[in-house]
């Protein structure tokens, strides 16, 4: 079920929040716990039922090891347990997500000719295997005896975060699921998040989804689109893929509010960094903060030298690469990323001569480029679109056009420029005005003319669900 | 505090539901039928993403002409004339095969049609995509509407920003005598006409000479696949396509296939192995319909008109010369598939391929 669906607005959100706080007149935390987490599986399992089995497998024998693990006495048993827990968590993922790329990557280099599966990618997969081989780790280096079966199933399939994040922690969450205060309906926090949840909605369905027409139709005909609409459909992918993220992680942040649980800050206009160190603490930061604790910090983090933190950074960003998907673009992107991150820490003082706002500009543009990378099919295409976007010969001003073929009819090419131009335009002026998911929380108080507001962004989102895309990390 | 919130529900709630509650009346009074049609001063929009599903469960006709831009080869009106039938276009620029399939399966679970007519353009078969039926670009809900969902359309995103503004604009234009672009009327008029669904927009240069540029300068996507998986792809992708179009064929009922009259320049691809791969399509598809008394193959592809360049702006869109004789030569085929005769075309779509490439290649 996707949060910008009818499904899910009108029938699912509605009737989850209302029986799980009519559940809290029972004395029993329980009941409450339980719906909740059958509620998560169900939300789940609407998208194809047989992930039920996965998920539910994959929840099942990691509580049992960590059980066993907490009530081991010795190191050694844990350790053998954390080793399994990591095989198993990694065996899953890479079975489902990794075999093919990986038997077509071998047949391709040896020439042979294993047939590939054609495996149906788990949703949230990465997100889940993530978010429990973090809960392994903490199991290893913790004494505490208490682990509760409904809780931890509830902290991993809590609805809002479960397909694409925030990446939560176990510490994040299961105090506030045992936290008494927070049983009961709150209409402070119904409202605020609420609030959130339809700034979040807006963003995904009226500007991701808008900025897709031009993306999509730039990227199919990209071999013949010259140079300012290629740099339009680079712009406008950057855009997209950050409303659409930053969108889905407020929805789920507003979702988790709205049932009294506050949910890790996502996104905090990553955009607007003046550096690629600062981007990534900016963007997916709770995908940073996992890979720190799983990668980074194994690996010795800055406690070894300078080379040894710039190799150690650069395997991060590797990690983050193949983390988001099987295929050599998202690898490129990654070794981009961590080429400039290293760059960075080996060049500090170079670069803090640079102006600030000649660092954003540039920070930007890399980020663009690199995103044209993790969109493109294949490394060849991420080139042919460089190669579109440096053709000086070519500007391609007669294109424009065939960047907004919708179905209906041709939209005249002066009309297509000053389209294409004022959405990229737009999108700029509300990168830079836009307030953060931390702002917007902070900042909300219930007035009536923010209620008008978020009354008019509900009602144009709902006009946009009928033509509703997935979501870019739902790939993922 | 409390107050506050309370007062911010009822006003957001209040404002949601009346606001709604008018979107979905006017939409209702617009359009009772759902059939995302803009009807401004006796035009009617045939915009294939949206209309083709109501026009699929709402039109009056006994045949179904499915297929891409290439669907501009068909005239519904000498198809009338000739076979009797009253065709539907369901076209739509650079028609996907599982978009196809899908078009194919929701005609057929209509069950109004007699006669599917299908135009299959082969090279969109090698790509790596699997195949299998999928709305792709249009709306899967506008299809097989059941319960609530039938009613969609009235908050709907293609109601609401895309045929209500669209009519509303025009009327303003045509109310106030505003006179628009030849280039926004002449779109405007093909797709007001059921007749030229599908028709390409003549705005690319046309002729020999800007057509062995694009080809050159490699501004005209001549191939979808990647060249390891192509035969294979495209083997396996047809096999599937004709195995579904032939088992939800009835056998009252009669189905067409059509290869489309691309220039020689088209399958003198770059790589030259992938002619051979097209050939080998196209005489699958021979054998394949010699099987079935019900099922006819046209081939466009080897005419002699076809084989002149300077009839075309691009390697796959023609001039209307072109077309005009295309669309006779559509009328009079007989469909009795001869795979004999279609491995006699490809010797002569291969003899004018490689004079083609010759000049391109003399040209670079």
């Amino acid at each position: 079920m996707l949060f910008s669906s009818y499904e899910f607005v009108f029938a699912f959100l509605p009737v989850t929040v209302a029986v799980y706080f009519a559940l809290s007149g029972i004395k029993s935390p329980y009941p409450q716990r339980i719906f909740l987490a059958a509620a998560s599986l169900f939300f789940y399992s609407y998208f194809e039922w047989s992930y039920i089995l996965i998920i539910s497998a994959s929840i099942i024998i990691n509580f049992i090891l960590a059980k066993i693990s907490l009530h081991a006495s010795k190191q050694s048993a844990k350790k053998a347990l954390f080793i399994l827990s990591i095989i198993f968590n990694v065996g899953l993922i890479g079975y489902y997500k990794y075999y093919d790329f990986a038997v077509d990557t071998f047949n391709t280099v040896a020439s042979t000719n294993i047939p590939i599966k054609g495996i149906l990618i788990p949703l949230g997969i990465s997100f889940f295997t993530f978010q429990q081989l973090s809960f392994q780790l903490r199991t290893y280096k913790s004494d505490s005896k208490k682990l509760n079966f409904i809780d931890y199933t509830l902290f991993v399939s809590f609805f809002p975060q479960l397909i694409a994040g925030p990446i939560v922690l176990y510490d994040d969450l299961v105090p506030q699921i045992i936290d008494e205060n927070k049983r009961r309906p709150n209409k402070d926090n119904i409202v605020k998040g609420f609030s959130i949840f339809t700034c979040g909605l807006f963003k995904k369905l009226i500007i991701a989804d808008e900025l897709s027409l031009i993306v999509d139709n730039g990227f199919f005909a990209y071999k013949s689109m010259g140079m300012l609409p290629m740099w339009i459909v680079a712009f406008a992918y950057t855009f997209q893929i950050y409303f659409d993220f930053a969108g889905y992680s407020e929805m789920a942040i507003g979702l988790g509010k709205m049932l009294n649980y506050d949910l890790p800050i996502n996104f905090l206009t990553p955009l607007r960094s003046a550096s690629i160190t600062e981007f990534w603490k900016r963007w997916h930061i709770t995908l940073g903060r996992t890979l720190s604790e799983l990668v980074y910090i194994p690996l010795g983090g800055n406690q070894k030298g300078k080379l040894r933190k710039a190799i150690n950074l650069f395997i991060v960003f590797l990690v983050s690469g193949i983390w988001h998907g099987a295929s050599w673009t998202f690898v490129l992107w990654g070794i981009a990323h961590g080429a400039a991150r290293v760059f960075e820490e080996c060049f500090p003082k170079l670069l803090n001569r640079i102006p600030t706002f000649i660092r954003r500009i540039f920070t930007f543009l890399f980020v663009v480029f690199a995103f044209v990378i993790f969109r493109a099919e294949s490394i060849g295409q991420a080139f042919g679109i460089f190669k579109q976007m440096f053709t000086f010969s070519n500007l391609g001003l007669s294109r424009f056009s065939s960047l907004l073929i919708n179905g209906i009819f041709g939209v005249p090419n002066f009309a297509a420029i000053a389209l294409a131009f004022a959405a990229i335009l737009i999108c700029f002026v509300i990168m830079l005005k836009e307030k953060s998911t931390s702002e917007l929380l902070e900042d909300f108080s219930p007035t009536p003319k923010r209620a008008v507001l978020i009354a008019i962004m509900l009602i144009v989102s709902v006009l946009c669900m009928s033509r509703s895309a997935v979501f870019i990390y739902f790939n993922f | 505090m409390k107050n506050q919130t309370v007062k911010f529900i009822c006003l957001l709630l209040s404002i949601f539901i009346a606001a709604t509650g008018v979107l979905c009346t006017v939409a209702y009074i617009l359009d009772p039928q759902n059939v995302y049609r803009s009807n401004t001063k006796g035009l009617r929009f045939f915009s294939p993403t949206y209309s083709s599903a109501p026009a699929i469960r709402t039109a009056d006709y006994d045949c179904v002409i499915i297929g891409s831009s290439m669907v501009q080869n068909f005239d519904t009106k000498q198809i009338t004339k000739q076979f009797g039938y009253k065709p539907l276009k369901l076209a739509l620029g650079a028609l996907e095969p599982d978009e196809l399939l899908w078009l194919y399966n929701c005609a057929q679970e209509q069950g109004k049609a007699k006669k599917y007519i299908v135009n299959i353009d082969l090279h969109r078969f090698a790509s790596n995509k699997i195949v299998e039926p999928d709305c792709g670009r249009f709306r899967d809900y506008m299809y097989n509407p059941r319960g609530l969902a039938q009613f969609r359309y009235l908050l709907g995103y293609e109601t609401w920003f895309r045929f209500i503004p669209l009519q509303a604009f025009l009327t303003a234009i045509y109310g106030l005598n505003i006179p628009l672009p030849e280039s926004f009327r002449s779109s405007l008029k093909l797709s007001t006409d059921i007749n030229t669904s599908g028709y390409w927009n003549e705005d690319n240069p046309p002729g020999e000479a800007a057509l062995l540029e694009n080809f050159n300068s490699g501004t005209v996507v001549f191939n979808d696949g990647d060249s390891d998986t192509y035969s294979d792809n495209a083997m396996s992708h047809m096999d599937y396509l004709l195995e579904q179009l032939s088992v939800k064929l009835d056998s009252d009922e009669e189905l067409t296939i059509y290869l489309p009259p691309y220039s020689s320049l088209f399958g003198a691809d770059k790589s030259s192995d992938q002619i051979e791969v097209i050939f080998a399509l196209r005489e699958k598809i021979a054998a394949f319909a010699a099987e079935y008394a019900n099922i006819h193959l046209c081939d466009l592809q080897a005419e002699s008109y076809v084989r002149d360049l300077n009839l075309y702006m691009d390697a796959s869109h023609s001039s209307t010369t072109i077309r005009k004789a295309t669309q006779q030569s559509v009328v009079s085929c007989t469909g009795e598939p001869d795979l004999q005769q279609i491995k006699s075309n490809n010797s002569i779509i291969k003899s004018y391929a490689d004079e083609a490439l010759k000049k391109a290649q003399v040209k670079k």
